[in-house]
């Protein structure tokens, strides 16, 4: 079975791909092994407290609260982007492991198909 | 060895950390751009898109220019495919 990397790199609200991106993420993960990197402003969806009742669109970042129970595992992001982003984990909706360079490059060899966002 | 196609200028900025020292990059559409000035990596650009913004010969050398027979073939040789864009 193969494994896939999801790799988000959007940010949220600007357009339609990053909700995009998490369905698919969600619809993959109930066939086969999946991770997520999250890239850059890719980062941005998962900021806590999201509020998006006045702007009249789904609240999908609710969504990555699921990725436990879908049984995606490992759920990283660039160590790099999010302190360029000036955040911290702290600042997520849900726990993240941090990847420097190298590791990132792992995480690409470590998986069958690689989907770009 | 991953086979990394970039397809603008601005994408690169995504990806410069995760390109490794065996990997090939391909540039396409408007990630030919990125032919103009010196990259650390293996680099390759599609003629086609090199030849309609007028940079065929205004590439640097270190790029090497590819038809699209050759990116297939290259492509299959790859273990897996990142698009950037």
């Amino acid at each position: 079975m193969s494994s896939i990397l999801f790799i988000l790199s959007g940010a949220p609200h600007g357009s339609i791909n990053a909700q995009e991106s998490l369905d698919a993420l969600l619809m993959g993960s109930a066939f086969t092994q999946c991770s997520a990197l999250f890239l850059g402003q890719g980062i941005l969806q998962l900021v806590s407290h999201q509020e998006t009742d006045d702007l009249g669109v789904k609240n999908f970042a609710l969504g990555f609260k699921a990725l436990d129970e879908y049984g995606v595992k490992r759920i990283t992001c660039s160590v790099g982007d999010l302190q360029q982003l000036g955040l911290s984990t702290d600042d997520l909706m849900i726990g993240i492991e941090t990847l420097d360079d190298m590791a990132m490059r792992q995480i690409i060899k470590d998986h069958d198909k690689v989907l770009n966002f | 060895m991953v086979l990394h196609t970039i397809n603008k200028v601005a994408a690169l900025d995504k990806c410069r950390g995760l390109i490794g020292p065996d990997d090939l990059v391909v540039l396409i559409e408007d990630g030919v751009y990125l032919a103009l000035s010196e990259l650390p990596f293996r680099t390759y650009a599609l003629e086609d898109d090199l030849l309609a913004r007028g940079l065929q010969h205004r590439r640097l050398e270190s790029v090497i220019s590819i038809g699209y027979q050759e990116f297939v073939e290259l492509s299959v040789k790859a273990e897996k495919i990142c698009s950037w864009f």
